[in-house]
């Protein structure tokens, strides 16, 4: 957390919370630190980030629906289904969708990272 | 702090080194153990070998790692690189009852019980899309911390703080209830002097390091549960089928099982009313419930902040959302094996009890008929003598085990494993020891949670915020010995609720706290009023259907509009008439035995699973009134998209 613990008046929008305690990460907004770069571009930049990781968010949510629902709605008519002993839409809850989630995780951490990147906001 | 990094820069640096050592040596104490129980040493001086040396390695690790830093103690120095964090957490999030627990749920009710295992996996897939790597930037050390900032101060918090407290007290009262079973059924305690050994565990780990105790003695409870949960079933599958890998072949014991069920039908010694056949979707929850338990134990795990507070200590909001994904892979490791053990046990409950002449049963069960756990035609069976005679006095008894004969804890499924499969008793030691660490861990993590949120966010954000760092802590220490006798207390006193209490805590947490979370990253023009309404609302109707349904059911019924929840076949589960004119209709606070207790209810809606009334309402009232109201400030917008990016400061910088 490097030190640098500012503490002093920030604008903080919660008065009830004293400035010594909480700091945001510069004495103020408009100074220095994070904040100096608020021009129109990086503004543009952000907002096309948040853009491709919301669309990212939905992509991964209809994948998780589906895994951790839709699928199994079909249970009864996948159970017909037998392989190695194990009926599909058993299968399927047991550990089909389990694994559909690992992969699906492991996706999410890259690609994620991949968006960050190229919008030049990952952490070093 | 700079001493500090470099201190634990070899400890950190060496992390696969140390407990790969740690591994290995436990590998060698059962081995240990194994020499001796062959020369002859007694199973209950294995069994107490096998807690004492465990609890004592948990103990060291946690004094080791005992801090006088904040930063150390609510977040671990958020240095916790992502694969260890993803078993601290997998630790944190298996408990007794799903290290003891799932199995036995699965054997009882076959394919419904998956309800539980995807709703406790899937959950992660929320975790890292929607919240956690966004609090992880917003740098916080507790949940309540972040409600508190980003919607206008101690309100927010105190919220958050009810929130927590309320799903985490009986999840943690539900560990140590699971601690001093396991304790009292291996070593033969007296379960009231069990629950307060396990405390005195439980402290050792968390009390002196806080989060950096918990987090490297979670990760040595992980590696000894997971030993433990697989090496029973691996052996079993390798002898059966002559494949180590139970996932695989428990497709054979499930079509043996679908074969025997209907055989069992044929021969008359099952009903179609008592067999439940083991693949059959929705046959002991309605369609509904399925869908609906899945759901708030999806979204319960998003928002319960004993895990959520496990992605604070990463060191990078990359590694969060790594973090996650690992965490995932480690609990999965255990929940993909569960339907397994179900699968054998089963099996060999249907081929080798059901359709035995009594006298030829198996003795396997007799140690647990003892206990009580397993009944033979209405009596324990204890011995093979009280099962002939409990069986000679049922009318037209066949003198052939039938199905409706037989009743089992689901707690002996994986208990007993070993035994089925005709191990030695050093791995009945070693799934003992696994379920305590299992019971441990998480109540370590929820015990952490809770005090963590009276120490940091109501005694020094609200009380006393001059605080010196040396009273901050032992505040938090003291607060952690409280909560956790007052949970011990409430264990102790076996409520009979537990067990449904753990389900309640998802389904409040969801209500809670999810609207909230969500909302507040994701849209910025969520307001203070608007969250507030929120969680109140939300929250509220939870709570209130929780209580009304399982306490006040006349009540509900009198005044709510609730009616009779159905069984699978649409039949109600109650005559409510007959049941609201009986005298005791009206009563209020009534036992889990009253006819109407948690069997009414809207929309045929389990009370498990109130938090798909409360998380509709909450994100309703998030919106409707964030509209009415103000907009958020310049500068909380702008705070908003700074935790959207992960590059640059944690937002909070907390001291």
């Amino acid at each position: 957390m490097g030190g640098a613990m500012i503490t002093g008046s920030s604008g903080s929008p919660s008065t009830s919370i004293p400035p010594s305690a909480v700091a945001f990460g510069d004495s103020n907004w408009e100074g220095n630190g994070f904040m100096s770069q608020t021009t129109k571009d990086t503004s543009a930049n952000d907002q096309a980030h948040w853009r491709k990781t919301t669309n990212l968010m939905w992509t991964h949510l209809a994948i998780w629906f589906f895994f951790g629902y839709v699928i199994h709605f079909f249970a009864p008519a996948l159970n017909k289904i037998v392989i190695f002993g194990f009926p599909l839409g058993f299968y399927m809850a047991a550990q089909g969708s389990l694994i559909a989630f690992v992969v699906q995780l492991f996706m999410f951490a890259k690609q994620q990272d991949k968006i960050d990147r190229e919008f030049g906001v990952a952490e070093d | 702090m700079a001493t500090q990094t470099s201190n634990d820069g070899g400890f950190l640096n060496n992390l696969g080194k140390i407990y790969g050592l740690y591994t290995g040596g436990f590998l060698a104490f059962v081995v240990f153990l194994a020499i001796l129980e062959m020369m002859g040493v007694p199973n209950r001086v294995l069994g107490y070998l096998f807690v004492f040396f465990t609890i004592a390695v948990y103990a060291i690790i946690g004094v080791l790692s005992r801090t006088a830093e904040v930063s150390e103690y609510y977040v671990a120095g958020r240095k916790v690189p992502a694969l260890y964090n993803g078993m601290a957490t997998g630790a944190d999030w298996m408990s007794a009852a799903s290290f003891v627990g799932m199995a036995g749920t699965l054997f009882l009710l076959g394919y419904d019980g998956l309800a539980w295992v995807l709703g406790w996996t899937g959950g992660y897939v929320l975790v890292s899309v929607l919240v956690g790597p966004y609090l992880r930037k917003f740098g916080a050390y507790t949940v309540p911390d972040f409600m508190s900032f980003r919607f206008g101060g101690n309100f927010a918090r105190m919220l958050a703080v009810i929130v927590l407290v309320c799903c985490s007290f009986t999840y943690v009262t539900a560990q140590i209830f699971g601690t001093g079973i396991i304790a009292s059924r291996f070593l033969g305690m007296q379960f009231e002097v069990a629950v307060f050994v396990g405390l005195a565990g439980i402290l050792l780990c968390s009390m002196l390091g806080g989060m950096r105790a918990v987090t490297w003695t979670q990760i040595a409870q992980y590696i000894v549960l997971i030993v433990a949960y697989l090496t029973p079933i691996v052996i079993l599958s390798t002898k059966k089928y002559g494949i180590p890998i139970p996932e695989l072949t428990y497709g054979q014991a499930i079509a043996d099982i679908t074969a025997r069920e209907a055989q069992m039908l044929k021969d008359g010694l099952a009903t179609a009313a008592n067999l439940k056949p083991h693949i059959q979707p929705w046959i002991n929850y309605t369609q509904l419930n399925f869908f609906a338990i899945v759901l708030c134990m999806m979204v319960g795990t998003a928002s319960l902040p004993h895990i959520l507070m496990r992605y604070f200590t990463t060191p990078s909001v990359r590694e969060a959302r790594q973090s996650v994904a690992w965490s995932l892979f480690f609990i999965f490791l255990l929940y993909f094996s569960a339907p397994a053990y179900a699968a054998f046990s089963k099996l060999e409950v249907y081929t080798n009890i059901i359709g035995r002449p009594v006298a030829e049963i198996r003795p396997w069960m007799f140690q647990w008929g003892e206990l009580g756990l397993i009944q033979i035609c209405g009596k324990n069976a204890a011995t093979l003598q009280a099962v002939i005679d409990a069986c000679k006095a049922v009318a037209g008894h066949p003198g052939v085990v039938r199905l409706q004969d037989f009743v089992i804890n689901t707690d002996v499924i994986v208990l007993s494993t070993p035994e089925i499969a005709g191990l030695p008793y050093v791995i009945s030691g070693l799934v003992a020891a696994g379920g305590l660490a299992a019971a441990l861990s998480t109540a370590d993590g929820l015990l952490l949670a809770i005090a963590n949120a009276l120490s940091h966010d109501v005694y020094y954000k609200m009380i006393n915020p001059n605080a010196p760092t040396v009273k901050r802590l032992t505040v938090a220490r003291i607060l952690l010995i409280v909560v956790a006798v007052a949970a011990a207390a409430t264990a102790a006193t076996r409520p009979a609720d537990i067990l449904a209490m753990v389900g309640w805590a998802f389904s409040l947490a969801m209500a809670g706290n999810f609207p909230a979370l969500v909302m507040g990253i994701w849209w910025k023009r969520a307001t203070t009023a608007g969250a507030i309404a929120g969680i109140i609302g939300g929250f509220g109707i939870a709570i209130m259907y929780l209580v009304v349904t399982r306490y006040f059911p006349g009540f509900g019924v009198a005044y709510l509009g609730m009616s009779s929840l159905t069984n699978a076949a649409g039949a109600p589960l109650v005559d409510l008439a007959k049941a609201m004119a009986a005298p005791n209709a009206m009563d209020s606070w009534v036992a889990a035995s009253h006819p109407m207790a948690s069997k009414v209810g809207w929309f045929g809606l389990t009370n498990i699973a109130a938090g798909m009334i409360g998380m509709p309402v909450g994100f309703a009232l998030i919106y409707i009134v964030s509209l009415m109201t103000k907009e958020p400030s310049k500068e909380m917008q702008a705070f908003v998209d700074e935790i959207r990016k992960p590059r640059g400061r944690t937002v909070l910088q907390e001291k």
